[in-house]
């Protein structure tokens, strides 16, 4: 009985204490990771109304220039798939490094018939986040590419539907 | 404004679809639930948004699925009651040193593994809305988590629940549940101090403060509704009622501490009397509107989260590969090499691994908490969706294969039935169970 005894603490100790060790310091260890700078979320985007509406594909709230377009990010990783609230579909994707958004996609489906729009044409954003504002914000432009008769717009978006949580500093 | 019409039909579509699945795994020897999981990604972008997209935006609409998810989050309220009922861990002091030492390394094992993983994948597909400490554990919560009533299923269809492997399996599983509750309480306290009022202190006191009320005030108390039953053979509409009510009670008290409703569900389960013939009275209460109307409705409201489409390229299915590996190894490794230490005859070590590694429903309730706090990102979801699938698949023929019938019949001594079966083995063709 001594000996099963001594066998099941060995085991314990062995399978059950040093792992949980090594879970404290791989968790110490990882305090120091530091992941993409977070950009998931509801956006409210600003923007010159006259300048959207002459955007080929313009999105969608072009056609009301007192509200702001939202636009959703879903991100994992350095990945980000973009949308507007409500539809499903994404309708661009794109990256995050450093602080730099860049993505790429296909006009939303029921501007594509607009006149100078169409199925091959692709709109391109491409913005700085500021990480110290909270909430979020960030500043960039809107295009579209192989227009050069096109003209860029500028934006500024705030981050609505997420509280950003504090940076790992514990 | 709800479209009730429209309701109906994806109620009535979801139904249709998981029962079909269902059945078609039957056949091939899964259990129910497994084919039920399956059918929620069917329904999902993975496939029905994929191949017939306007299909999928009109059965189910982003505008629409408010109620759905209103609905499947009732169901899983009951569901967490129901596991909180036959949560019983002082069964595992009974089945000896093994079961401890297997319940516990299947706990440690995994969640060191998942740690480790964690550092590879938090700045791969993570952001720094999360801090490294609630990824990796919720990769460890989710990566030791095992299924209980998934489980029991198998064990019942296999005959196999009153041998020595089977209760220390069920024993095991149990803890482990508990504990992999524990972990992601702690977690949720964690993440929603940064977004809520409620300070860190006041929501562990809380906890602290409500598990000592539910444990020592209100488990005497449930007492009342055993004797009611075993003196009328039945309980009054009023003492369900008054049921239900403790039940919705407890879980809006959690919520309001800051940890999520469906602990204050799991531990009101967990106080009930455990008699095994008012548990299966309660199930019997419960049981059937839970598993067969609202629980397909979660597996459906998970499968439209799941993009299976998402994970593009082959670095994404590298991490899905190395996830499905590392949990893999950690709970069936660890628990494996665990009982052989326990001195459990090598089959046997492998079959309870191979039990233990069972995810299923409880995963899929573990990862939605993490995607609806934003712990983990659509792809991570995605990869653990996909994770939890595969590792539930695989236990039914490996455990064949490991642990034939004749081999359970000459090795396997059975033994006299626990006095707190597991009671969710009762209902013949329950979805959960």
């Amino acid at each position: 009985m001594a000996g099963l005894n001594r066998k099941f603490f060995l085991a314990y100790a062995l399978l059950v204490g040093l792992p949980l060790l090594g879970l404290l310091g791989v968790l110490k260890v990882g305090r120091n990771l530091r992941a993409p700078v977070s950009v998931d979320g509801v956006w409210k985007l600003e923007a010159d109304p006259a300048a959207i509406a002459a955007l080929p594909c313009a999105l969608p709230a072009a056609a009301s220039p007192q509200d702001a377009i939202a636009l959703t990010i879903s991100q994992s990783g350095k990945d980000l798939v973009l949308g507007v609230p409500g539809e499903s579909k994404a309708t661009a994707s794109g990256l995050i490094e450093g602080n730099n958004v860049r993505a790429w996609g296909a006009p939303f489906v029921q501007y594509s018939a607009q006149a100078g729009c169409g199925p091959n044409v692709r709109l391109g954003l491409s913005s700085m986040v500021d990480v110290n504002a909270n909430p979020r914000t960030m500043a960039g432009k809107l295009w579209v590419q192989d227009c050069p008769t096109c003209a860029t717009v500028e934006f500024r978006a705030t981050r609505q539907s997420i509280t950003p949580k504090k940076e790992p500093s514990h | 404004m709800l479209d009730l019409t429209k309701l109906v039909i994806q109620i009535a579509v979801i139904l249709a679809t998981c029962r079909v699945v269902g059945a078609i795994f039957q056949k091939i020897h899964q259990p129910r639930v497994v084919g039920e999981m399956f059918a929620g990604i069917l329904l999902g972008p993975s496939l029905l948004g994929w191949l017939a997209p306007h299909a999928s935006a009109f059965l189910f609409p982003v505008n629409s699925l408010g109620a759905l998810n209103a609905l499947s989050q009732i169901g899983l309220v009951i569901f967490m009651f129901l596991v909180g009922l036959h949560t019983h861990p002082n069964e595992l002091k009974r089945q000896g040193h093994a079961a401890i030492l297997t319940a516990h390394v299947g706990i440690a094992i995994p969640l060191v593994l998942a740690a480790l993983l964690a550092r590879y994948l938090y700045p791969r597909l993570s952001d720094d809305s999360v801090t490294f400490t609630s990824f990796a554990l919720f990769m460890g919560a989710a990566m030791s988590i095992t299924a209980f009533p998934v489980l029991a299923r198998i064990l019942t269809e296999r005959k196999m629940m009153h041998t020595r492997l089977g209760t220390t399996a069920v024993a095991c599983a149990a803890v482990g549940d508990a504990t992999g509750w524990c972990i992601l309480a702690y977690i949720v306290v964690l993440v929603r101090a940064e977004q809520t009022s409620h300070s860190v202190w006041f929501t562990l006191l809380g906890t602290v403060a409500f598990i000592v009320f539910m444990g020592y005030i209100m488990r005497p108390a449930m007492r009342i509704f055993d004797r009611v039953y075993r003196r009328d053979g039945e309980l009054s509409d009023n003492m369900i009622a008054a049921l239900v009510l403790m039940l919705l009670a407890s879980g809006i008290f959690t919520e309001w501490l800051g940890i999520h409703l469906l602990f204050g569900a799991f531990a009101a389960g967990t106080v009930m009397p455990k008699d095994p013939r008012f548990v299966r009275y309660i199930l019997g209460k419960f049981e059937s509107i839970t598993v067969v109307l609202l629980l397909p409705l979660f597996f459906a409201h998970t499968g439209l989260r799941t993009s299976i489409g998402a994970l593009q390229g082959g670095q994404m299915w590298w991490y899905c590969a190395l996830i499905i590996v590392v949990a893999t190894v950690g709970k069936l490794g660890g628990s494996v090499l665990a009982a052989w230490l326990a001195d459990i005859p090598r089959n046997e070590a492998v079959g309870l691994g191979v039990l233990m590694n069972t995810r299923g429903l409880m995963e899929l309730v573990i990862l939605n908490i993490g995607l609806d706090l934003k712990i983990i990102s659509p792809a991570l979801f995605s990869m653990m969706v996909i994770m939890a699938l595969v590792t539930t698949f695989m236990t039914t023929p490996i455990l064949e294969w490991v642990c034939p019938e004749e081999m359970l019949r000459s090795v396997a001594e059975p033994l006299a039935p626990p006095s707190n079966p597991p009671a969710l083995e009762v209902t013949a063709d329950s979805s959960v169970a």
